[in-house]
């Protein structure tokens, strides 16, 4: 099974000057995000799993070896947690 | 190629809303009836001073009071 993430709901985003801002109308929060998790966040548009995120994050930014999945999965985590991001068991 | 970092979430918090309450300084009311931004009272003393337009404009209003 792979657990796939996506966002919630449709969010309204702004980038600026290294930072994605991300206004929940509904539950009244403003969350900002730095920039290699904006990048994440405008992938997550479309579901996503992790082996996913991690193949295209890849293509864009020189990441080393080692911890970029457990640092992402962290990330995903506390999305879920802050209500912007959900996953589904495709 | 971008140099990569760790994703972050910098900053995640409630949106605080101002309203007639919080913004029209020393015209509010200090025990409205409305649970607007958490029910809050108008914490500053009400306004006590003479008002615009002399006194013919739309006073004698149908608020509800304290």
């Amino acid at each position: 099974m792979t657990i796939r993430y996506v966002r919630s709901k449709d969010y309204d985003t702004v980038h600026m000057e290294g930072e994605w801002v991300i206004l929940d109308a509904d539950q009244f929060t403003v969350t900002k995000l730095n920039e290699t998790g904006g990048f994440y966040w405008s992938l997550l548009a479309e579901p996503q799993s992790a082996e996913e995120l991690l193949e295209k994050l890849g293509s864009h930014y020189s990441v080393p070896a080692g911890s970029a999945r457990e640092e992402l999965e962290e990330f995903l985590l506390h999305l879920v947690r802050c209500g912007l991001v959900e996953h589904e068991a495709a | 190629m971008k140099e990569y970092q760790r994703p972050l979430v910098l900053e995640h918090r409630p949106i605080r809303f101002e309203t007639a309450q919080s913004w029209n300084k020393g015209h509010g009311n200090l025990n409205h009836p409305g649970t607007g931004n958490g029910g809050i009272s108008y914490p500053n003393p009400p306004y006590t001073g003479p008002h615009n337009g002399g006194g013919n404009g739309n006073g004698n209003g149908n608020g509800k009071g304290n």
